[in-house]
């Protein structure tokens, strides 16, 4: 819309198709090449000298079987993420406790998967500390393992994408049109039905394309790589600090160009949340790992890492700012432009405070999912560096179990910290 | 004063040395604390450096997958030797034959690979939960009613040495054996995922017994004074070995056949057996019941090798699935 005006008017910009022209070269790089580098491999097999990884599985039935499981599954936690996010951000908007609140949604959508299901083995079953309680642990033994348990399970970490998502939009609602509803004589559900949702269609949409995206994303990977779960702990919670935290302001960035630039580099930016992140981690491996492209010092060094984080998340950012634009009346730009605005100045006085708080909704999600991302980190970590994931998996896995849970422990209140600042510095901001 | 200075001197000197040689890197699916420990007495022995991966073997798999036009891994150490015969056939595996090899038992070295070590797949009780006079003496005890819903084991589809116990079991008990894990399913046997996750029901008494695990990690949690016992039914239980070997196309080969000696040596040996693995080296003192001590049962790896996907699958459709329907 504001672009397609853009293209429209001759009048100014240096020359803006180049930049935008850049950024897809740049995304179709960083974001097709790994993916090519995948297929190629799965067609090329022999030429290749290696068996794909994921060929044989994705033949065997059973995959299939699975994949179906997921889409039911996938299709059932999207719609309870869109219906508790969108309750909790109603209820949470104008609320004196709304801060709490986005606080308290993050918390779910920080602790790592397989920490929450270690948890639940922990409080249900016969032993269990439900049990231990009083309460029936079996039955909610089987209530949990069941197809509606485990949706509502994921849609408690899968609820924050929508919920964010539409907290951003809430903040930016033209309050006009309610006004004008309520001085009409709309009842508050009318306001809420015929005004209030409508606007929130495209937020909603985006949170939860993103929820089902990373649902299916993240239930295929145990079914390739199998699920099973030294160095200090520390460095490991650094590690995966200034990662997340590098993945986050390069994906505000980036985000938010991409979804600007139009409709190609939107499209570039949201490829990978849609692509299981196995196959992205294997992806990256083939394409930076390759003759051409092993002197560079990506694959071996942290950079891997911080550009897989950023590349996989990015959609959150991208998705959340178009979600924003949609919701956006375009006439403040076209006022602008009107009145002489260069694109730039466009961007910087006009868009960019409107679209502030959803890009940084979206980089927000970034560092969060990044803070405990495990699939792809496992295969992309150089051999001696750790991230909190990989080294919570590890003490796991050595039968630490007390070293582990303290370090999950750690992570999930470092991540909420820094969260929580984040929520403040953005509350202050969007004020 | 002196002696501070000294031990600085011979600590910049060991970096320097260490800065000078081109490491080494080492991808194993064994415990980290081996590894690791591994990696620096062989720094210190030898002034290499040596990068370590410790993951799963499904990590360590398609890590390798995905690096195979451009290989970075030097020496590989799997938990399963199906799985390092196979790599071996799909010609990921250099035909490095260590002059220590000849030390190892007898059948622990073929081709390219060299067991590092070995561990057996025994039944693990919480013995707060079971009566010494209750520990079943054989695999088919557990069919008693005393045992129903009180069991769990590894999902061969998650954990390599589980696998390996089913082929090897299979190889030796025929359908015998499958019936046995199938009344077992029937009986309310659970198959709740990978090692830890069959074990850990058991460490917390829900569940009164695991089998099939490795014995190796309840070792150690024993002496950490953890209420589990390890016992091996008088039939003969399988040995997962764990084999050592060079990647083809390795960066560092020199230092990568360095390190495999090394840890064939007596010195690396006696660190295998320091984490209660089975060393491979005959004549290291094992810390922890050795083949002879207990039942192995025989095993033809090759036939492992071919067989074990096909098993797996049949587990997964005959005992999993119907573990799911009755639920």
């Amino acid at each position: 819309m504001s672009t397609s005006g853009a293209a429209r008017s001759t009048r100014f910009r240096p020359s803006p198709a180049l930049g935008r022209y850049l950024l897809i070269a740049g995304l179709a790089l960083l974001i097709v090449y790994p993916l090519v580098m995948v297929v190629a491999s799965v067609l090329f097999a022999e030429a290749w000298g290696a068996r794909p990884l994921s060929l044989a599985d994705l033949r065997a039935d059973r995959v299939v079987r699975a994949w179906r499981n997921t889409l039911v599954l996938g299709g059932l936690v999207t719609l309870l993420s869109v219906l508790f996010g969108m309750a909790g951000a109603l209820l949470a908007h104008r609320s004196r406790w709304a801060r709490l609140v986005d606080a308290a949604m993050a918390v779910p959508f920080l602790t790592p998967p397989f920490l929450v299901s270690l948890a639940w083995s922990q409080i249900v079953g016969s032993r269990g500390y439900a049990a231990r309680l009083g309460l029936d642990g079996l039955a909610l033994q089987d209530a949990l393992y069941s197809v509606g348990g485990m949706a509502v399970l994921m849609a408690t970490s899968y609820a924050p994408l929508v919920y964010y998502a539409v907290r951003a939009q809430l903040a930016r609602l033209p309050g006009g049109l309610v006004w004008a509803a309520a001085i009409s004589g709309a009842d508050r559900l009318t306001r809420l039905v015929r005004v209030v949702l409508p606007l929130l269609v495209p937020a909603v949409a985006a949170g939860g394309f993103l929820a089902f995206a990373s649902a299916i994303g993240e239930y295929g990977t145990p079914l390739v790589i199998g699920q099973r779960i030294g160095d200090p702990g520390l460095a490991a919670l650094l590690n995966s600090l200034g990662l997340a935290l590098g993945a986050a302001a390069v994906g505000l960035v980036v985000g938010l160009l991409a979804a600007r630039a139009g409709r190609v580099s939107l499209l570039l930016a949201s490829i990978p949340v849609a692509v299981p992140a196995i196959t992205t981690a294997v992806g990256f491996i083939r394409a930076w790992n390759a003759p051409w492209a092993a002197s560079l010092p990506v694959y071996g060094t942290g950079t891997i890492l911080l550009l897989y984080y950023l590349l996989q998340y990015l959609p959150f950012v991208a998705q959340y700012v178009a979600a924003g634009q949609a919701g956006m009346s375009t006439n403040l730009e076209l006022a602008a432009r009107v009145h002489g605005a260069t694109r730039l100045r466009n961007l910087a006085h006009v868009a960019l405070p409107l679209l502030w708080p959803h890009a940084l909704a979206g980089a927000i999600m970034i560092f969060s999912i990044s803070f405990r991302e495990l699939v792809g980190s496992v295969l992309l970590r150089p051999p001696s560096l750790h991230t909190t994931s990989t080294f919570i998996i590890q003490q796991f896995d050595q039968g630490s179990m007390v070293a582990g849970t303290a370090m999950g422990v750690v992570a999930v209140l470092a991540a909420l910290l820094s969260t929580v600042t984040a929520w403040l510095f953005a509350g202050k901001n969007a004020a | 004063m002196i002696r501070k200075l000294a031990a600085l001197l011979l600590t910049a000197v060991l970096l320097g040395a260490a800065l000078a040689q081109k490491p080494v890197t080492f991808y194993t699916a064994g415990p980290a604390g081996l590894a690791n420990g591994l990696a620096t007495a062989f720094t210190a022995a030898t002034g290499i450096p040596v990068e370590v991966y410790q993951a799963t073997s499904g990590d360590v798999l398609a890590r390798l997958e995905a690096e195979r036009t451009n290989p970075r891994a030097d020496v590989i150490v799997l938990a399963s030797w199906g799985e390092g015969i196979d790599l071996e056939r799909r010609g990921f595996v250099a035909q490095y034959v260590s002059p220590e090899a000849e030390f190892v038992q007898p059948g622990w070295s073929e081709g390219g690979l060299t067991a590092q070590g070995g561990a057996a797949l025994a039944i693990i009780v919480n013995t707060l939960e079971v009566s010494e006079d209750e520990y079943p003496k054989s695999w088919f005890d557990l069919l008693g009613p005393e045992w129903a819903g009180a069991i769990t084991m590894p999902d061969p589809g998650l954990s390599g040495s589980a696998a390996e116990f089913l082929a090897i079991f299979h190889q030796n008990f025929g359908e015998r054996g499958w019936e046995l894990l199938a009344d077992l399913a029937e009986a309310g046997m659970a198959v709740p995922g990978p090692n830890n996750a069959a074990l850990n029901p058991v460490l917390t008494g829900e569940r009164r017994a695991t089998i099939a695990a490795v014995d190796y990690i309840s070792f150690n949690s024993i002496a950490a004074g953890v209420a589990l016992a390890i016992l091996y039914p008088e039939e003969g239980t399988a040995v997962a070995l764990r084999p050592v070997m060079l990647q083809d196309g390795a960066p560092n080969p020199e230092g990568g056949q360095a390190f495999i000696d090394f840890m064939l040596s007596a010195e690396g040996q006696a660190l295998v057996a320091g984490v209660n693995m089975i060393p491979a080296r005959v004549g290291v003192p094992a810390q922890r019941p050795v083949p002879g001590e207990f039942v192995a049962l025989p095993a033809d790896n090759q036939l492992v090798a071919d067989t074990v996907i096909d098993l797996i699958e049949r587990f997964r459709t005959e005992i999993v699935e119907g573990i799911v329907q009755r639920n």
